[in-house]
């Protein structure tokens, strides 16, 4: 559900006349807007505590790597992809009207949407869709290297951010955690968590994932562009779930094998319900709202990206190509 | 030891204050938001100063200071000034400050109490002081500062501290560990509850001085100033008797020599370890110095009195800059790292108010991140206004201090 384009117009108006944007690059993500009672406050820890998930700027803000000291990017939250992809080509259209009335510099404009399973149309984007996007900007699920073309609109490499939160390599930044998340009662182990998520992709299981089954076409092309660890089985999904789940096998949490079977997978299956089920440890000394603690895994995760080199995440090379393009 | 829980039922704009600090939050940063005049400072200097404090003789006279705008009714044998939960290794412990009333001593010990009361303590060694010293250690609690007075017997009090199931001397044992484990870093401008009420005034009369432009204002003005530097001087003696305690506005750069003069030790103590080949703690600290600031690089006096810092331009030339000449915001960070590195931090309860003062939206943010790093076992309280601090953690890491017109009920974790 996309905004109204009254809400569309408020909200790049409001961006556009941010004093903190003027000479900075601006970037637009996914994840919902304050609450419209708390936009007429001025933003406050009073304000800010009522939220009950973390803004997905956030999320990205904390991406940011420690040298970055002057002048980092502004992150604004717009909404669903729909709403980033609408809110970029609006402040771009006021900003070209009336660009006394904005603090924004249109060369310093980006926004990083989810790559999903089904195609967005592109505006303003060397490419005509996410799909063309991602295969543009990602190579076996890294960055290219050189990037060819301008891009400011960008999408995730996996299907949503919250993909890079449930790859077993961050297995070590919820180790370090005091409470460790936990999921279905017992204390999340990633790869069990990836094995559900390759069942759910067989239409048959009591959960499937409805988007795989019927975007299989796409799922197929996207997977076909990867050169996998193994070769999986793609002529349909009953089909890639038992072929995943065989060259899974036992899964070694350590080894590159697992991690990249990982990234294949949430290229095409859906990440977020997983990650919604992930929970504190009852009886533990966390006693806010899961929405809340999945924030403070998403944080931790955020710290991790933060630390990597640009070539070891493709999170980290977004930020390092904005960094050189500021 | 990290704080579990704070509760202050009462005490000036405090009422019915109950956080929590869950042990499963990371990182173990909490923001502490309210509105101008909530109490987010009274609650950091009252949480400070008790734990600070108690049981060291030398530091009575804070809390005795403190206790100073606390209502304890003569009608009431004891009221609960703070109550705190203190995780220490495994053990969760809890900690009651309590003020006693006369009414107190005659419910313990009726016609037997001593006709002065609590006024009888002034009078070390007799036996009204042994008496009442008696029914504390029978009732395991420990005395902290005698307080109020008058003419009366009913108008004086005593704060003890207790905790239910401990005697006397493990408490005492455990409140010297508390003592070296809380940190209360603050700007000096603000008139300290810990700080005689005569200091205080100079404060309030100095600030309210300022800013005439007639000759009678001037003079007016350099009356205010004058009070204000007596109160900065009170201050300052204070925190000399208050280790714990770090005003982190003043242009002070001991804590980053005290650190330089550290790593040069540490490297000569391996020089002679190792058949003169030095250390490289010296190198690295200075590195890591110059890793925090922008376009400078810090330079330590040939001596290690103190240091400067010198920017270079284009052409090579180079500009020796004193410490007051640095931005308040980036002197503030380097103190701020400094200090922590120079104190024993670890695993400590630091409190800071005001940490967003002096410091652009950008560092107010980095800052909690800078924390983290500079000191990963500790536990950070900071009083903030700001959004830019509460946007580096989640949204249930903030803690709010709520306006009351009813009873304040718990204010833990947002859920």
């Amino acid at each position: 559900m996309g905004l109204h384009p009254e809400q569309l117009d408020e909200h790049a108006r409001v961006i556009l006349g941010s004093r903190r944007i003027l000479h900075r690059q601006v970037v637009l993500c996914e994840g919902e807007r304050s609450a419209p009672a708390d936009r007429q406050r001025r933003p406050s820890p009073q304000t800010y505590r009522r939220q009950e998930t973390l803004p997905d700027s956030n999320f990205y803000r904390r991406c940011v790597p420690p040298h970055w000291r002057d002048r980092p990017p502004q992150f604004f939250n717009c909404g669903d992809r729909l709403d980033v992809l609408q809110t970029y080509a609006r402040l771009r259209q006021l900003h070209a009207e009336d660009s006394a009335a904005s603090y924004l510099d249109p060369e310093k404009l980006y926004a990083i949407v989810d790559l999903d399973l089904q195609p967005a149309a592109l505006e303003h984007s060397p490419c005509a869709t996410t799909e063309e996007l991602h295969e543009a900007l990602y190579a076996q699920t890294m960055l290219r290297q050189p990037l060819a073309g301008e891009h400011r609109i960008w999408v995730t490499a996996l299907i949503h951010k919250e993909a890079f939160f449930v790859l077993p390599s961050v297995a070590c930044v919820y180790d370090e955690l005091h409470d460790p998340p936990y999921l279905d009662g017992r204390r999340l182990d990633l790869i069990e968590l990836c094995r559900d998520a390759a069942r759910a992709i067989d239409p048959s299981t009591p959960a499937p994932d409805h988007g795989l089954v019927k975007h299989f076409e796409i799922a197929r092309r996207r997977l076909s562009r990867w050169a996998p660890p193994v070769s999986l089985d793609m002529d349909e999904p009953e089909a890639l779930s038992r072929s995943w789940l065989a060259a899974l096998g036992d899964g070694d949490p350590s080894t590159s094998r697992t991690e990249a079977l990982a990234r294949v997978l949430f290229l095409v299956t859906k990440a977020k319900p997983h990650w919604k089920r992930i929970e504190p440890p009852s009886g533990g000394d966390y006693t806010s709202t899961a929405d809340h603690f999945r924030g403070q895994l998403a944080l931790a995760v955020a710290g991790h990206i933060a630390s990597l080199p640009p070539e070891a995440h493709p999170i980290a090379g977004f930020f390092e190509h904005l960094h050189a393009q500021r | 030891m990290h704080l579990r829980r704070v509760q202050i039922p009462d005490y000036r704009v405090l009422q019915g204050v109950d956080l929590r600090f869950d042990a499963g939050v990371s990182p173990q940063v909490f923001p502490l938001g309210s509105e101008n005049g909530g109490g987010k400072s009274t609650l950091l200097q009252l949480v400070f100063v008790l734990l600070h404090c108690a049981g060291d003789p030398e530091r009575a006279e804070f809390v005795h200071n403190v206790m100073a705008s606390f209502v304890h009714p003569a009608e009431l044998a004891e009221k609960v000034v703070a109550r705190f939960e203190l995780e220490d290794g495994p053990r969760v412990r809890t900690l009651e400050f309590v003020s006693l009333g006369d009414r107190f001593l005659r419910d313990m010990l009726g016609d037997e109490a001593p006709e002065s009361g609590f006024a009888a303590m002034a009078e070390p060694g007799g036996d009204a002081q042994r008496q009442i010293d008696g029914l504390l250690t029978a009732r395991h609690h420990v005395l902290v500062t005698r307080w109020g007075g008058g003419t009366e017997p009913r108008d004086h009090r005593i704060l003890v501290v207790r905790e239910q199931g401990s005697a006397p001397r493990e408490l005492i044992a455990f409140l010297e560990r508390c003592r070296s484990s809380i940190f209360l870093l603050s700007p000096p401008s603000q008139p300290y509850l810990f700080l005689a009420d005569a200091t205080r005034q100079l404060f309030v009369s100095g600030r309210g001085r300022r800013g005439g432009r007639s000759a009678r204002a001037s003079a007016a003005e350099l009356r205010g100033h004058s009070r204000l530097i007596a109160y900065l001087s009170d201050l300052e003696r204070a925190a000399r008797a208050l280790p714990g305690f770090f005003a982190y506005d003043w242009v002070s750069v001991d804590s980053l020599v005290k650190l330089f003069q550290h790593a040069r030790d540490r490297d000569f103590a391996r020089a002679v370890e190792a058949g003169g080949q030095y250390g490289t703690a010296y190198v690295d600290f200075l590195r890591e110095v110059n890793a925090l600031l922008q376009g400078k690089e810090v330079r330590p006096l040939p001596d290690l009195s103190g240091v400067e810092f010198i920017v270079t331009n284009a052409e090579g030339v180079e500009r020796v800059l004193g410490p007051e000449d640095l931005s308040r915001g980036e002197l503030k960070r380097l103190m701020i790292f400094a200090w922590l590195r120079a104190n024993a931090t670890e695993d400590a309860i630091v409190l800071m108010d005001e940490i967003e003062l002096s410091l652009h939206p950008d560092w107010q943010y980095r800052i909690v991140r800078d924390l983290v790093e500079w000191a990963p076992a500790a536990q950070f309280v900071l009083a903030t206004h700001s959004h830019e601090v509460c946007q580096a953690v989640t949204p249930a890491h903030v803690r709010e201090l709520e306006p009351r017109l009813a009873k304040r009920v718990d204010d833990g974790a947002a859920s």
